[in-house]
């Protein structure tokens, strides 16, 4: 899948802001001005990313099924890389072939 | 209610224009004054602009509270509105640049992709782009399949866009605020400017936006200058100046820069809309044009009492409007059927329906 | 002492807004009222009666002009603009109808100016020390509640405004007459017949709109702000008896986010004061269909205090 070789960062001039609280994370993404309510997936995605820049699908797909102790049925890799688009599509996160 | 010093009522937009010449100039002010003046900056949508000028020369954090508090509340809404404008731009490039249709962000949104420092504060309700005259009808297909939707003109306004106008009617995405202008050229079919847009594309150069393009700095500037005739909008015109003037500040520096705009101007046949954009900045902003520059353009203007009157006439309209006046002059009215018609070719009988129709209308739009 | 509305006599109060403006305090801001209108002026003398009254020359930072439309069509109901910076932002409405299109309009310019508050959709009132919101959201009857509550010993901050300082998330009143609609002017008649109820304006865009005018202290006491204690939806059933739902944390979030005026203007700023407040308050549903039934569970919830919430 092409998805797997790209690597994935925040977007130049992105800055996200994150909040726990009890029943969810929020999130305020300061370069679009707009405010996400994030699954734990999501949430956990954008941490790895955000601490890592420049992680592949695969690796980061590998990391959250560690993270969240799930195994590959319940995450598949084409979950994730959907999910990565998605993100990317809210410009949260950026892909690149670099 | 007028500012009054020592008794004598004070132009506030003299004061107003000072000010934007120079924010130190604003220290001697009364807070009655600064009411005046704040009201007459967010009345021709330059409070923010003002503010950002006051922040660059460190002005403002000596301002009264009250003055700092507008001015920086004016920063935070326009400041929005840029980032909205930019989320569009970027939407529609996701849209267009997979379509192959090439993309050249126009006035708001190419000042932002610049960096140009005022770009900020425009109060902006649209995002202006230029697609190749060949790839309208696609772009427009291409964005409606997307997900955006065609505003609700009537008939004669659809007819109008399509017969007399640069561009389709807007399009606006449910749920966001700006609307999208997709243009083909930067004037109308039938007028007597007619800028060749090959050369356009030619001149432009690629943004920090991978996908969207912007006109070259001298092509930026002629779209400004003509914008100054062609914009029926009755309440944005002194910031229209201004952005010629922020350009030519930012431009003017660059070398080459000068003789490459008299150029462009004399290619596209725009050199006289030029020289009324730098004629009416000096005589409302203060601020000059390269001798050389300015004998070259006036090689192009009209006979004496024809040029007298449109300096007038420029000088009047594009001096921003006092708030206190009500009902307000409608002194663009005139203008507009003069300018029209000049530039146009369409007989002030048929001008007058539509331009009703369209200042009734915009009259009952919100200020910005 | 300050001065008040409630000192000057009608003749003067009709002079100034005819001529130089009559100017009050209605904290946090100042603002500039003219107009020609008898009734009008007689409208806002009995609202505002226990407003300070300013220097018309000082700064203020809201000025409004409701003048008569210039009589174009002669048989045409006669109409009243709200003019502000020299521009008219809304349609005209029937002369007789300026008092609510000047309540509406200043909403409205408040909303967009003042950008250095969150301004949430919120009526707000307080005890104790401890404020609470009450968000506006459909069938909420916060109005009404809010207005109950200020009749029975509660300071009233706001009927539609939840006004946030973004540097500490505490609330700052902004307190103005609070527009009944319909079936509440009847509901807070009945409830407190003593309460000042402005007059009736039928037909307008909302229905029939009437001002009610909150008791002195509360302008008295415009300048304090204070911290919420308590979010609470309030939710009114016919019929029904007073129940309060704990709702979470990230509802309760966007809840108050997306009913916001100026969230997404004021961006990061208002993410940081809407988690502060979210984390400082307790929140709840409160299903209520009548209003002492509502005051007896408002008070347990603001006497629950707030556990530590994640």
């Amino acid at each position: 899948m092409a998805g797997a070789a790209l690597r994935w960062r925040l977007p130049p001039g992105q800055r996200l802001l994150f909040e726990d609280f009890d029943d969810g994370i929020l999130m305020f993404d300061a370069l679009v001005g707009s405010t996400h309510l994030l699954s734990a997936t999501s949430a956990e995605a954008l941490a790895l990313v955000v601490d890592t820049p420049g992680l592949t699908g695969l690796e980061i797909h590998r990391r959250l099924l560690d993270r969240l102790a799930l195994d590959e049925a319940a995450l598949p890799f084409a979950a994730v890389d959907e999910l990565l688009w998605q993100l990317e599509n809210l410009n949260l996160l950026a892909a690149d072939a670099a | 209610m007028s500012a009054r010093r020592d008794g004598r009522p004070v132009r506030v937009a003299a004061t107003l224009l000072g000010a934007l010449r120079s924010p130190a100039s604003l220290r001697t002010l009364e807070l009655p004054e600064w009411e005046v003046l704040l009201s007459c900056a967010r009345r021709n949508a330059v409070l923010a602009y003002l503010g950002e000028r006051s922040t660059a020369a460190g002005e403002i954090d000596a301002f009264p509270p009250q003055a700092q508090k507008a001015m920086r509340a004016a920063m935070t809404a326009v400041g929005r509105l840029a980032q909205l404008a930019r989320w569009e731009l970027e939407r529609v490039r996701r849209v267009l640049a997979p379509a192959g249709i090439p993309v050249i962000a126009l006035k708001g949104g190419a000042y932002l992709l610049r960096g140009l420092p005022h770009a900020r504060t425009r109060p902006m309700s649209d995002v202006d782009v230029m697609v190749p005259h060949a790839a309208i009808d696609a772009a427009e297909e291409a964005l409606l399949e997307a997900g955006w939707q065609g505003t609700k003109v009537d008939a004669y306004d659809q007819a109008y866009y399509r017969r007399w106008s640069h561009e389709i009617p807007p399009l606006q995405f449910p749920g966001r605020l700006l609307s999208v202008d997709v243009h083909h050229t930067i004037c109308p079919p039938v007028s007597r400017l007619r800028p060749d847009p090959e050369r356009f594309w030619a001149n432009s150069q690629p943004s920090a936006m991978d996908g969207v393009r912007l006109l070259s700095p001298p092509d930026s500037v002629l779209h400004a200058a003509v914008h100054l005739f062609f914009d029926s909008d009755f309440d944005g015109r002194f910031r229209d100046l201004v952005d010629v003037h922020e350009m030519l500040e930012a431009f003017g520096r660059e070398a080459g820069f000068w003789p490459a705009l008299v150029e462009s101007a004399r290619l596209q046949g725009l050199a006289r809309p030029l020289y009324y954009a730098c004629v009416t900045r000096r005589t409302v902003l203060g601020a000059a044009t390269p001798d050389d520059v300015l004998r070259e353009l006036e090689r192009n203007r009209p006979a004496a009492p024809v040029d007298a009157w449109m300096k007038r006439t420029l000088a009047t309209l594009l001096t921003p409007a006092d708030p206190a006046d009500w009902p307000p002059a409608h002194r663009g009215l005139l203008w507009l059927m003069y300018a029209r018609s000049h530039w146009l070719r369409m007989p002030p009988h048929l001008l007058v329906p539509h331009l009703v129709r369209k200042s009734f209308r915009r009259w009952r739009s919100p200020s910005g | 002492m300050t001065a008040t509305l409630a000192g000057l006599a009608p003749g003067e109060v009709r002079r100034r807004m005819a001529a130089e403006g009559l100017a009050l305090r209605m904290q946090p801001i100042t603002v500039r009222v003219r107009s020609p209108i008898r009734a009008f002026a007689a409208q806002i003398h009995a609202l505002y009666r226990d407003y300070e009254v300013l220097d018309p020359r000082d700064y203020a930072d809201v000025d409004v002009r409701m003048l008569p439309v210039p009589g174009v069509r002669r048989f045409a109901r006669p109409q009243v603009q709200f003019v502000v910076d020299g521009v008219t932002p809304f349609e005209g409405f029937p002369l007789d109808h300026a008092l609510p299109m000047f309540e509406w309009g200043l909403n409205w310019v408040f909303v967009h100016r003042m950008h250095e508050y969150l301004v949430l959709h919120s009526s707000v009132v307080e005890r104790d020390g401890r404020a609470v919101l009450l968000p506006a959201w459909p069938g909420s009857g916060k109005s009404t509640l809010a207005a109950s509550l200020a009749v029975r010993g509660w300071r009233y901050l706001s009927d539609e405004f939840g006004v946030i300082a973004t540097d500490s998330a505490r609330v700052v009143p902004f307190v103005r007459p609070a527009a009944l609609k319909n079936a509440s002017i009847g509901v807070m008649r009945a409830f407190a017949p003593d309460s000042f109820i402005g007059p009736l304006f039928p037909g307008t865009r909302k229905g029939e709109v009437a001002h009610f005018s909150t008791p002195a202290e509360n302008v008295r006491r415009g300048g304090e702000s204070v911290d919420v204690a308590a979010i609470v939806f309030p939710d009114f059933q016919a019929g029904e008896a007073a129940t309060a739902e704990p709702l979470a944390s990230s509802a309760t979030f966007l809840k108050l986010a997306g009913n916001a005026f100026n969230y997404e203007t004021v961006g990061a700023r208002a993410f940081a004061a809407v988690t502060a407040i979210v984390r400082r308050a307790t929140s709840h549903i409160l299903r209520y269909g009548d209003l002492d039934d509502a005051h007896r569970a408002l008070d347990a919830i603001i006497a629950q205090g707030k556990e530590p919430r994640a």
